[in-house]
């Protein structure tokens, strides 16, 4: 599996998502992409259930995750997870963020 | 101290080009700022070219701009302004009228806002609204701003103890207002059990929580006050703040929080004194975090407020119907309020006037960076003219 990554400021180590050119703690200006962890916790979720491009019956389910890090992240979940659950989070190739629920 | 910038400006006329669900074949987003420039500049008693000054907000207006628009009209501009920042486009083409008005870059300035909307359109707004949307929300397929707001709406609730209903009484408060003004698309009878047995949209967002998409324009004329030929709406206060965290909040408070004192000092009035309000609504949950943030809502009592002054229709918000009931015609809801409370101190409110009205206060909010909006803005108007 490869290594999570989120864009943040190697000067300081904050990470900050989605990218920004400036870091939020230190004003470093040279930021890029970083290894990081890829555990956080649900904050709030939402099932969407009408929007152009659903079928009838089709749902996506849609959740903040509050990550390690203090970011916090707009995620597809495959099911629906309440807030509280530890989940481990995935960058698809289509740039797509997702998370699922950590084993046990 | 006294200075240019102590000049007073009003609003002499507001107007809509009603608002609808379709447009005739043919007839694009330029034609109705077109309209709403020529319908604006005669209510106000002036011809098109007394016209200097011309700020035109739109998201389908490309590839013209303001001159393009000036041109096809034929006025011949000194200060011109394009802006298309959703929400609080009306806002943001008033601020900056309001000083050149003062400065004297212009005389009469013509503020216009609208667009033409398929449902084409509106998807691929919402997929490329900015960068950080087209990058890393529309991968997701997320489906629009609505499941954003379904979690702002879910931590409203648990913040402040609200139950789905009581955004459901704002909702049909608003379409009561609705009922009095024929220039909103939805005016059928709501009740409280239909609001909550809609279809959701995305939990805890149902149908009605959710603004219709229409087409259609709003305008402003603005000039000094020495200028007004009858009544008038002086801008007696304008405060904005544009991303006030960085998106590192909760989304909870809109930057009018950091501003509103400043607000109320510059218009020498406080909630109290105002007698209508019309609050961007793109969602019920963003109407009650502005009130709040501007001071009218007493120890987050969001619930007691909605029962005993929304529900009632005590305090007069969004008297229009709002963007909920009237439809949100693209960035003209970024001037829609602005207009509905400037209608109301020029006594033209007919069936829904508000009484004797002297002061009403607009706020705008919008443009969704990602996990809510970015900026919020609010004036405050005095009636002026005589009757």
């Amino acid at each position: 599996m490869t290594q999570f990554r989120l864009y943040g400021c190697p000067a300081c180590g904050q990470l900050q998502f989605p990218p920004r050119r400036r870091c939020g703690r230190c004003s470093g200006t040279a930021l890029g992409w970083m290894p990081a962890s890829p555990r956080g916790v649900i904050e709030d979720a939402t099932i969407v259930r009408r929007a152009a491009g659903l079928a009838p019956g089709e749902v996506r389910h849609l959740a903040t995750v509050a990550h390690e890090s203090g970011a916090r992240l707009i995620v597809r979940t495959p099911e629906a997870l309440p807030a509280g659950t530890a989940v481990r989070l995935e960058m698809h190739e289509s740039d797509a963020l997702w998370a699922d629920a950590t084993e046990g | 101290m006294s200075g240019v910038f102590d000049t007073d400006v009003a609003v002499l006329a507001a107007t809509e080009v009603p608002y609808r669900r379709r447009v005739e074949s043919g007839v694009g987003t330029g034609d109705l700022l077109a309209q709403a420039v020529i319908d604006a500049v005669e209510r106000a008693g002036f011809s098109l070219d007394d016209v200097d000054g011309l700020a035109v907000s739109s998201f389908t207006h490309a590839p013209d701009r303001a001159v393009d628009l000036a041109w096809s009209l034929g006025l011949r501009t000194r200060w011109f302004m394009d802006d298309g920042c959703g929400g609080v486009s009306g806002f943001n083409t008033l601020q900056h009228a309001w000083r050149a008005l003062q400065a004297g870059d212009a005389d009469l300035i013509v503020l216009v806002a609208g667009d033409v909307f398929q449902a084409d359109d509106f998807s691929r707004l919402v997929d490329h609204y900015n960068q950080t949307t087209r990058n890393w929300l529309r991968p997701l397929e997320y489906g629009g701003p609505n499941g954003v707001f379904a979690m702002l709406t879910t931590r409203q609730m648990q913040r402040y103890g609200l139950q789905r209903a009581d955004y459901g009484r704002l909702a049909v408060a608003q379409r009561e207002w609705a009922m009095l003004n024929p220039g909103a698309v939805y005016r059928t009878p709501l009740s409280l059990e239909t609001y909550l047995d809609a279809p959701m949209v995305a939990d805890p967002l149902g149908l009605y929580d959710c603004v219709p998409v229409v087409s259609g324009a709003n305008a402003l004329v603005l000039a000094r006050t020495d200028r007004a030929r009858g009544r008038h709406a002086r801008i007696a206060g304008f405060a904005a703040r544009h991303n006030p965290d960085g998106q590192q909040g909760d989304g909870l408070a809109t930057g009018l929080r950091q501003v509103a004192g400043e607000l109320w000092r510059q218009s020498g009035i406080g909630p109290g004194d105002i007698q209508l309000a019309a609050i961007y609504d793109d969602y019920p949950a963003m109407v009650l975090a502005q009130l709040d943030d501007l001071g009218f809502i007493a120890d987050g009592d969001y619930a007691g407020f909605i029962q005993r002054e929304l529900a009632t229709r005590r305090f007069p918000v969004n008297t229009s119907g709002g963007q909920l009931s009237a439809g949100q015609a693209g960035t003209a809801g970024g001037m829609h309020g602005i207009v509905e409370v400037a209608r109301h101190l020029m006594g033209e409110a007919d069936e829904r006037q508000v009484p004797q009205a002297r002061y009403g206060l607009a706020s705008g909010y919008g443009m969704v960076e990602y996990r809510y909006g970015m900026c919020a803005a609010a004036v405050i108007l005095e009636a002026g003219g005589g009757s």
